[in-house]
C-alpha cells in the first residue's frame, strides 16, 4: 500500500473488494495507493465493504483517508478526493491484490500518538493544553 | 468588497468581451496591477484570479499592463505561502509562459524556475499539477540548456527535499523538450566519483523513465552502459536505485520490441536477489516483477529453475519467493514453460490433452 515503501509495518486490509472506491485525504492525494507513484492515475482504487463504512460508502468509515486513517475531526476535511492505483501497478496487477486500506496506525504513528500524551499529562492533564 | 470586485471581474471577463469592451477591459488589468501589492492573501487570490482572466480575454499583445512589466511583479508573489495565491499566481505565469514567452526576458523566466520548484513540494495537488505545466512551458519558451545546468547543480549541493523537486523537474523537462536534451547533460552528471551525485543521476533516472513511459522506448539502449555500471557497483544504494530505473523503463517499453537490452539488463540485476537489505531486495523483487511483464514470465522461469531445488536452502528460499510471486503474477502463462521431463520408473510426467478437461 501507499507509504509500503517506507513503512514495512502497515498492514493493509486486503479482503475482497466491493463497488464502493476508496477516498483519500489532501496529503494522499495524487498518489497510488500501493506504490506512492505521483504519475500517471489509471485505475480508481476499489475497497471492501468494511472499509467503505457499509454498501452504499454513506457509514463514518468513507470519510477517513485509506491511507493514514485521518477523519474528518483530526484537523480539518478528511477524504477529498478518490484513492487511485498508478499506471505502473495495473500493470503488474498490484490493484487485485484486495483491498488496500490500511487497517493498524504503524510504530511511527503510535509513537508520535504516545509523545503528545506523554507530554501533555507532564504539563498538567488536559486543561492546561485547552488554555 | 475587494475581493468580491476582483471576483466579479474574473466571472464577468469573458461578457465583457462578447460586448467589445476590452477598452474597459485593459483599464481594469491596470487597476488590478496596481492592486499586486494587496496584503491579504484572500483578497491578492482574487485579484490574481481576475488579472488571469482578463488576459485570458484580450490577449498578450493587447494587455495592459504589458506582460512585460506584469511578469516581475508576480515573480516575489510567488514566494506567498497562501495557497490560493500561489495557485491563482501559477495559473497565471503558466498562462503568460504558454501563450507570451517572448515578450519576457530569458533571465525573468530563469527566476521564475527557481520559484517554482520550492512549489513542486507543496501538499495541495492541484498547485502541484499547476506548477508541472507551468514549469513544462517555460523549459518549452527557454530551451532546456539553461534550466538543465542549473537544475543539475542542484542536485548536487541542495538537501534532500530540493533535490527530490529537482528530480521531477528533471523528467518535465525531458518530457517537454525530448529525453535526448536532457540524457547527455544526465549521463554526463554520472561520471563525476561522488556517491551523492550518481545516486541523484540515478534516482533522476528512474523517475524520468517512470513519468516519459513508452517515450523511454528510443533511449533504453542508451542507458543501458550507465545502469550495467551501477547494478555492478559496490554501493547498495546504486544498485537499489539502478533496478527501481530498471523497473520503469521495464514496464514503459513492454511490448514495444526493448527486450534484448532488457534481458541484458536482467542479467545484472539477477545477482542481487541474494541482497539482504530491505530495501534493495524490495527495489529487486520489484524490477524482477516489471521484467515479467515486459519479457514475459517464461522468460524469468528459465532463470529461477536453476535454483528451486538447490542444496542450500538459503538459496532455495529466494528462488521459490521469486517462483510463487512469478505464479501469483503468471500462473496460466507458465504452463508452456514448464520443462518437459521424462517418465521415470515411479512417476508419470507427461499429461495427455484428455487431463486438461477431467
Amino acid at each position: 500500500m501507499a507509504m509500503a515503501k517506507h513503512q514495512a509495518d502497515l498492514v493493509r486490509c486486503s479482503r475482497q473488494p466491493g463497488a464502493a472506491v476508496g477516498r483519500v485525504c489532501a496529503a494522499h492525494d495524487g498518489r497510488c495507493v500501493a506504490c506512492d507513484s505521483m504519475v500517471r492515475p489509471a485505475a480508481p482504487a476499489r475497497v471492501c465493504d468494511g472499509c467503505s463504512g457499509g454498501g452504499g460508502g454513506h457509514g463514518s468509515r468513507s470519510e477517513r483517508c485509506l491511507v493514514c486513517g485521518a477523519g474528518a475531526g483530526e484537523g480539518g476535511a478528511a477524504a477529498v478526493a478518490d484513492a487511485y492505483y498508478c499506471r505502473s501497478c495495473v500493470q503488474m496487477e498490484k490493484d487485485r491484490d484486495g483491498c488496500p486500506a490500511v487497517v493498524n496506525a504503524g510504530t511511527a504513528r503510535r509513537d508520535a500518538a504516545a509523545f503528545f500524551f506523554s507530554a501533555r499529562s507532564k504539563r498538567g492533564g488536559f486543561r492546561s493544553t485547552m488554555a | 468588497v475587494r475581493q468580491q470586485a476582483a471576483d466579479l471581474i474574473s466571472r464577468i471577463a469573458i461578457v465583457m468581451k462578447q460586448c467589445q469592451e476590452e477598452q474597459l477591459m485593459g483599464h481594469l488589468g491596470v487597476v488590478l496591477y496596481e492592486y499586486l501589492g494587496e496584503e491579504y492573501p484572500e483578497v491578492l487570490g482574487s485579484i490574481l484570479g481576475a488579472l488571469k482572466a482578463i488576459v485570458n480575454v484580450i490577449g498578450m499583445t493587447k494587455m495592459t499592463p504589458p506582460i512585460k512589466d506584469l511578469l516581475p511583479r508576480l515573480t516575489p508573489i510567488l514566494k506567498n505561502r497562501h495557497e490560493k495565491v500561489q495557485e491563482n499566481c501559477i495559473d497565471l505565469v503558466g498562462r503568460i509562459a504558454d501563450r507570451g514567452a517572448e515578450f519576457v526576458p530569458a533571465r525573468e523566466w530563469m527566476r521564475i524556475c527557481f520559484e517554482l520548484l520550492e512549489m513542486l513540494k507543496a501538499h495541495k495537488k492541484g498547485i502541484r499539477r499547476a506548477t508541472v505545466n507551468t514549469f513544462g512551458y517555460i523549459a518549452k519558451a527557454i530551451g532546456p540548456q539553461d534550466v538543465l545546468a542549473t537544475l543539475l547543480n542542484n542536485l548536487k549541493v541542495q538537501e534532500r527535499q530540493n533535490r527530490v523537486c529537482t528530480t521531477v523537474a528533471i523528467a518535465i523537462v525531458a518530457e517537454t523538450c525530448s529525453p535526448f536534451t536532457v540524457l547527455p547533460a544526465l549521463m554526463n552528471e554520472y561520471r563525476v566519483p561522488e556517491l551523492n551525485v550518481q545516486n541523484g543521476v540515478l534516482k533522476s533516472l528512474s523517475f524520468l523513465f517512470e513519468y516519459i513511459g513508452e517515450m523511454g522506448k528510443d533511449y533504453i539502449y542508451a542507458v543501458t552502459p550507465l545502469l550495467e555500471d551501477a547494478l555492478m557497483d559496490r554501493d547498495l544504494v546504486h544498485r537499489q536505485t539502478a533496478a527501481s530505473a530498471v523497473k520503469h523503463m521495464a514496464l514503459g517499453v513492454a511490448g514495444l520490441g526493448c527486450e534484448d537490452a532488457l534481458v541484458h539488463l536482467l542479467n545484472y540485476v539477477w545477482p542481487n536477489i541474494f541482497e539482504t537489505s530491505p530495501h534493495v531486495i524490495n527495489a529487486v523483487m520489484e524490477a524482477i516483477e516489471g521484467m515479467r511483464v515486459a519479457l514475459g514470465p517464461a522468460v524469468i522461469l528459465n532463470y529461477c529453475l536453476q535454483g528451486l531445488f538447490h542444496p542450500a536452502r538459503k538459496v532455495r528460499e529466494v528462488y521459490w519467493k521469486i517462483y510463487n510471486s512469478l505464479y501469483i503474477g503468471a500462473q496460466d502463462a507458465l504452463v508452456a514453460a514448464y520443462p518437459a521431463l521424462d517418465d521415470d520408473g515411479d512417476n508419470i510426467y507427461s499429461r495427455p490433452e484428455l487431463a486438461m478437461f477431467v
